[in-house]
């Protein structure tokens, strides 16, 4: 019996200590399960999950032929988790020393009781190497998308800039921002304990659209290299240049000086940021005069040979006394363009009348945006006639009391130049989408402003004003161009009135006259020294169109500029030096002296080249020894001399070529 | 003392023939077999969940790698462009090779086919992904 009391005592005892462990078990699994498992499952997770957003990608904004103007590309950016951080001070330190940053700022910031702090945000890569390199406890990487523009000053005020965030904050940046950012995406990525990823579920980023825009960078390079050129030249405040396409409204190139590098705009004040191709309301002076025609035409009250008489430079309009720039005594509507007579301008809008004046201001687009797909365009300022005082419609013939932008001014040339359609400018073509496709695209959008007889009359008239008036600057070489020149006096903010010393000269016109390709407007704000819109403003216009008509191949239309081919006939050598070495030609030449070995190159009969390509009579009259001057393109329909004439050798021979059939 | 005495019976019990017991037997077999089939289970689990896991890291670490590359084309089409700046080249074509704007004689376009009409419009505009056939545009020619 006592030993069974003792046996039984020992499992007593047994059960009772398993009990217990049971029960401490239990409760602490209880403590586990039940009361900390909130805490324990987000520690948990916080291990082995982690989830990372995923910035959205803004679409690439390209040029028209492809080029990348603006692109996004992944940098890293660097934060802090307060919490794991051991040596603030030692950590701030080099952090500062490595980022930029101030040691204070940092201390600061990671002294703070927040899970995530940023450090600095899209460091370059060699200080994100640097960081890297530094290892610090508590100091993390994570990468963001940084918007870059690899072009640099190239079309800022076009393509605008973002801010740390990647939200547009100025030009298509901020106008298609909706279309480029994209939607941002999560990804939640499990972790094994030595912190290798091993399975993830995403929700992917949504690409942004990407923009085609109609800029040509090449134009847009050519027209920024002559502002920089202008600007150093004329010592101006600012100057603005648009290259526009005048059948279709598309704006192929868009400056303006002061400029600024989108890539850290940060540092450029705010007024070189405005675009001031549509952002810049000016007084358009004499190109204003290109309207004041154009009613006339447009209202049969007067014709390019008219005469009318211009009083001696003198008029006197309801008790204000008007000079010309030149006493002018009776001038036909054509000199009065060519000569820029204020005086014979009035007189033409005098005949048009203030309401039906203002009537064609209006449909030539002026006083109303063009509705360009830019932001901060201004309106102008055109008041409606029953605003204006006796003597408006003398100063707003001559391009007073009226405010333009250059956009509007360039869109109502476009309008002269193609016929008498108002197209709407833009300058985005397509905003096409990497997975969707196209989303949008532009379309040309234009209202008849004028007839084509008025357009006809006006680019005659302007071609004069080229040829035989105040833009003689702005003659081509190999082309024919058209356009007005412009002074305008600025009014001195001090006084109230016209400033004798600050001015806007400006240039609007387009070229080649006969098949106008572009259209143009240069304005230069306060330029020092020279101001006249002919004296700096019209070579302007010469330079830029040139280079860009070159660009864009298109033909030269001016006889005594084509193009020029001549045949080199190898140098005779002496007998001795022939037998002495064997015969070198340089390769160029070989094909030619081959062409003609036994020609002696006297008198030439000219060959019919009617109905050939150029390259054809091109070959032929190297072959011939006869130079080209090609005018057009297309197949040959004329030539002088004739075939069948003589021709000494080295003898100019002209070719007209043309695409249309021609009886 | 007392004498105690062990008398040994020898017990021969080899001629007796142990009855089969199939019930026991056929339990034996199907806990066998289930145990078997609880293991494969188990193992197979076990791989499945370790291959799983290990696809995992590769799946990860490719995606990894296709990021990168991504980032990396993406990098260097940036540069490209950026190198393709007209200013720059503009720059090192006059500086560094001599070049200059050719006269209008100097720059003609041959064609044999005579185009419907006058060819003044702008250039044809591409796709992006086909900007990089286009050949840039050749404004420079070299000084004599």
């Amino acid at each position: 019996m006592k030993i069974d009391r003792f046996l039984a005592h020992r499992v007593y005892t047994l059960i009772g200590i398993m009990a217990l462990w049971a029960t401490v078990i239990g409760c602490r699994l209880f403590f586990l399960h039940v009361v900390h498992s909130a805490d324990y499952k987000q520690r948990a997770e916080r291990q082995q999950q982690r989830t990372l957003d995923l910035s959205p990608r803004r679409g690439v904004i390209y040029d028209r032929n492809g080029n990348e103007l603006a692109v996004s590309v992944k940098v890293d950016s660097v934060f802090a988790v307060p919490d794991e951080i051991q040596n603030l001070d030692r950590t701030a330190k080099t952090l500062s020393a490595l980022v930029g940053v101030p040691k204070k700022e940092l201390i600061d910031k990671l002294a703070s009781q927040r899970l995530f702090v940023w450090v600095k945000r899209k460091l370059n890569a060699d200080q994100a190497a640097a960081v890297r390199n530094a290892k610090l406890p508590g100091i993390y990487f994570q990468k963001e998308d940084m918007r870059y523009y690899p072009k640099r000053e190239l079309a800022s005020h076009v393509l605008g800039y973002v801010d740390i965030d990647e939200k547009g904050l100025g030009g298509l940046e901020y106008r298609y921002n909706d279309s480029i950012r994209g939607d941002p995406g999560r990804v939640l990525v499990m972790t094994d304990a030595r912190g290798r990823s091993f399975n993830s579920i995403e929700q992917p980023v949504a690409a942004g659209a990407n923009l085609i825009t109609t800029i040509d960078q090449n134009i847009q390079y050519i027209v920024e290299k002559e502002i920089a050129a202008t600007a150093e030249k004329t010592r101006a405040t600012g100057i603005s240049i648009i290259v526009m396409d005048p059948r279709s409204g598309e704006i192929l190139g868009m400056g303006n000086y002061p400029t600024f590098n989108p890539n850290e705009f940060g540092k450029y004040n705010a007024q070189a940021r405005i675009n001031r191709g549509i952002g810049h309301t000016y007084e358009p002076g004499s190109t204003f005069k290109i309207v004041t025609a154009a009613s006339a035409f447009e209202e049969g009250l007067a014709d390019p040979a008219e005469l009318i008489d211009c009083q001696n430079g003198v008029i006197t309009l309801f008790g204000r006394v008007i000079h010309d720039w030149k006493r002018f005594g009776v001038l036909s509507v054509k000199q009065i363009m060519q000569n820029s007579s204020d005086v014979g301008a009035i007189k033409l809008a005098l005949r048009v009348g203030d309401e039906r004046f203002a009537d064609h201001i209006a449909r030539l687009g002026f006083g109303k945006p063009t509705s360009v797909d830019l932001p901060g365009e201004e309106r102008g300022l055109a008041k409606p006639a029953s605003r204006w005082t006796k003597s408006s419609v003398g100063s707003i013939a001559m391009g007073q009391e009226i405010g333009v932008t250059p956009l509007q001014v360039v869109r109502m040339v476009s309008a002269v130049a193609n016929g008498g359609i108002l197209y709407q400018p833009y300058v985005v073509k397509k905003v096409q989408h990497p997975e969707k496709g196209i989303l949008s695209e532009t379309e040309s959008h234009g209202e008849r402003a004028i007839s084509t007889e008025t357009a006809a009359k006006l680019q005659n008239l302007l071609e004069g004003v080229v040829t035989d008036g105040t833009a003689k600057s702005s003659k081509l070489d190999g082309y024919t161009a058209a356009g007005k020149t412009g002074t305008a006096q600025k009014v001195d903010e001090k006084t109230g009135r016209y400033s004798a010393t600050k001015y806007i000269a400006s240039f609007a016109g387009f070229a080649p006259a006969t098949n106008p390709a572009i259209s143009m407007i240069v304005v230069i704000d306060e330029p020092v020294g020279l101001h006249h819109g002919g004296e700096i403003a019209a070579p302007v216009f010469k330079h830029v169109a040139e280079q860009v008509l070159r660009y864009m191949s298109v033909p030269p239309d001016v006889p005594s500029y084509a193009p020029q081919y001549v045949v080199k006939r190898p140098k005779p050598e002496s007998k001795e030096k022939q037998e002495r070495e064997p015969q070198t030609v340089p390769a160029g030449l070989t094909q030619l002296v081959a062409m003609h070995p036994d020609t002696d190159l006297g008198d030439i009969i000219v060959p019919d080249f009617r109905g050939k390509s150029l390259r054809q009579v091109t070959e032929e009259s190297l072959k011939t020894g006869l130079r080209l001057q090609s005018i057009g393109s297309g197949a040959a329909v004329e030539q002088s001399p004739p075939a069948g004439a003589s021709l000494p050798s080295g003898a100019s021979i002209q070719v007209r070529f043309s695409s249309r059939v021609e009886r | 003392m007392p004498i105690e005495i062990h008398l040994e019976k020898r017990i021969i019990n080899n001629n007796v023939i142990r009855e089969a017991d199939a019930r026991s037997h056929r339990d034996y077999i199907v806990v066998t077999v289930l145990g078997a089939i609880f293991l494969v289970g188990l193992f197979i689990y076990g791989w499945q969940h370790y291959r799983w896991i290990q696809y995992g890291y590769r799946i990860e670490e490719a995606q990894k790698k296709k990021e990168q590359l991504t980032e990396m084309r993406r990098q260097l089409r940036a540069e490209r462009s950026s190198l393709r700046d007209p200013q720059r080249i503009d720059s090192m074509a006059r500086r560094d090779l001599g070049m200059v704007i050719p006269s209008l004689g100097q720059l003609v376009r041959l064609s044999d086919t005579p185009s419907a009409v006058p060819v003044t419009r702008p250039p044809k505009p591409v796709q992006p992904q086909e900007a990089e056939l286009q050949p840039q545009p050749a404004a420079l020619t070299a000084k004599r």
